[in-house]
């Protein structure tokens, strides 16, 4: 299959434009920024192993971010368009304009990773951590990958759903899980260890281990999970966007 | 006749136990506007669904630019334009831009953009949100869409139904200028005079059944069994007679008499051509 460099440009400056014009959908990201920031000054800045603290304090408001940013933005920002160009016709409009599902799916991903990866960035120093206390490529690979999860399964609502209420019913289930699932670990030992073949298992872990302030080491598992994870998102969107097509209203 | 553009033979679509159409068969050629004209639910939605690949026919062969609908692909979509009423608009968009991405993906220069809007009277709404336009607006917004990439073959799903007449007006201009430049118009209506005006040939549908196919004046001929000639004569009176030999030597006498002021055949339009043929109004 090829597809047109010229078509996915196309479509990816159509979905910037679409972006500004209705600044709500950044706030999932930006609201992760300023939410982070806010609590820095009010939380008391302790670091690992201050008075006994488990944690840092930027260390958790980096995780905080973090899950905030990859599970809820992540999903919205992908499920959300394309449930609203299905309830307004839009999306019609452009499969029938000679624009290849592949293309279409590229160009509008382009800009949500691009504003995840930099609100993953941002974080850092947002949360107070240093650039020099964490491993920067690791954290990059690891959030990034994350951040393809999260748009997949979004992705994967905003074809199966028929409009926007729909495919907002349909992710808060997700949300709920993935949001809570560093304090669910933190619960139970047995559910923890379930939870760490999760792709928010492992966001976890990284940000704990940020935390805690003691580095975190790229493993075989923490890797095959992400990897693994990944497949079977693609794997499950491919099979969806087959059976029900982009817009078979 | 131009090159024929849309070949539909033997085409049906089952719906669960509804047959939403029967077996139609017609051809397109370039350079004509083709109308679809039935009441609502008659299947030209679907026909153009059908046509536009956006449906699947249950049995049946139809074939656009060639290619068979099954198929259709991204090539021929370059080559044709769709409105239908689920053609959407970037509502948050202005006029302009809602066009911009299409040039773009259609590979098309911006100055086209211009000329037509110019074409359709927006030019002077170009930086309008598109959610603030008219709907006689909105519709041509989507028309220009539709023509923006000069397409081979345009399909229009009641491209005017609910229009005022100066906006019908101006996109009956419209599409006369597209058909002399070639482009073949599948056009659906339930508006009789429109296809009277607009169409070169005509099909009537009646329950996904093709049941009369022609121009619409062979059509209005055909069924014009019942000859009448409605008289209006000086002093105000309005006369309707038969086509009878008798007739012919009253109206001689008007003549004669310079009584006479205005003579017209009766012909039935469109309309009353369908309820003669299916026993229904275009409702």
């Amino acid at each position: 299959m090829s597809l047109s460099y010229r078509k996915i440009n196309a479509v990816l400056q159509l979905k910037l434009r679409l972006m500004l014009s209705n600044l709500s959908v950044l706030f999932p990201p930006i609201f992760s920024i300023v939410f982070v920031i806010a609590m820095g000054n009010l939380i008391p800045d302790v670091d690992a192993g201050d008075a006994g603290a488990p944690f840092s304090t930027s260390g958790f408001l980096l995780s905080f971010g973090l899950i905030f940013n990859i599970a809820i933005a992540g999903i919205t920002m992908s499920s959300s368009p394309i449930a609203e160009e299905k309830e307004k016709h839009t999306l019609r409009v452009l499969m029938t304009s000679s624009v290849k599902g592949a293309e279409y799916f590229i160009g509008s991903m382009i800009p949500i990773l691009f504003i995840l990866v930099l609100t993953n960035l941002l974080l850092i120093p947002a949360s107070g951590v240093s650039f020099a206390d964490i491993p920067v490529p690791t954290y990059l690979a690891i959030t990034t990958l994350c951040s393809l999860i999260s748009i997949l399964i979004g992705y994967i609502i905003g074809v199966y759903a028929k409009n926007q209420a729909q495919a907002s019913l349909m992710s808060t289930p997700i949300l709920l899980m993935l949001t809570s699932t560093p304090v669910l670990k933190a619960f139970d030992e047995n559910l923890a260890r379930f939870l760490d073949y999760s792709y928010g298992g492992v966001l976890s872990n990284l940000s704990d281990s940020l935390a805690a302030g003691n580095g975190y080491e790229w493993n075989l598992t923490d890797a095959s999970v992400l990897f693994v994870w990944l497949a079977a998102a693609l794997v499950i969107f491919i099979y969806i966007y087959k059976k029900n097509g982009l817009d078979n209203g | 006749m131009g090159k024929r553009v849309i070949q539909v033979e033997r085409l049906s679509k089952k719906f669960k136990d509804q047959v939403a159409l029967k077996e139609i068969s017609f051809s397109v050629h370039e350079g004509e506007i083709f109308g679809f004209l039935g009441p609502s639910g008659s299947g030209k939605t679907t026909t153009i669904k059908i046509l536009t690949g956006q449906l699947a026919q249950s049995s049946g062969h139809a074939f656009v630019l060639d290619q068979a609908v099954e198929q259709i692909n991204e090539s021929i979509y370059e080559q044709i334009g769709i409105v239908t009423d689920n053609s959407g608009l970037y509502d948050r968009l202005t006029v302009y831009h809602n066009l911009t991405a299409f040039a773009r993906l259609s590979n098309v220069e911006t100055s086209r953009i211009e000329v037509l809007l110019k074409r359709v009277g927006l030019f002077e709404h170009r930086n309008k949100i598109a959610k603030n336009l008219s709907k006689g607006m909105k519709q041509r917004l989507i028309l220009s869409r539709a023509m923006l990439h000069q397409p081979k073959v345009l399909f229009l799903d009641e491209p005017t139904s609910g229009l005022d007449p100066v906006t019908m007006e101006a996109i009956h201009a419209l599409l006369v200028e597209l058909k002399e430049n070639g482009t073949a118009i599948f056009l659906t209506t339930h508006n009789m005079e429109e296809a009277t005006k607009l169409c070169d040939r005509v099909a009537l549908l009646n329950d996904g059944l093709i049941v009369e196919h022609d121009s619409p004046k062979a059509l209005t001929l055909k069924y014009n069994q019942d000859k009448r000639y409605r008289i209006l004569l000086k002093n105000e009176k309005e006369v309707l007679l038969p086509h009878t030999y008798d007739s012919i030597q009253k109206i001689n006498e008007w003549l004669t008499a310079d009584e006479l002021l205005t003579i017209h055949s009766c012909e039935p339009n469109l309309e009353k051509v369908f309820l003669e043929v299916t026993g229904r109004e275009l409702i």
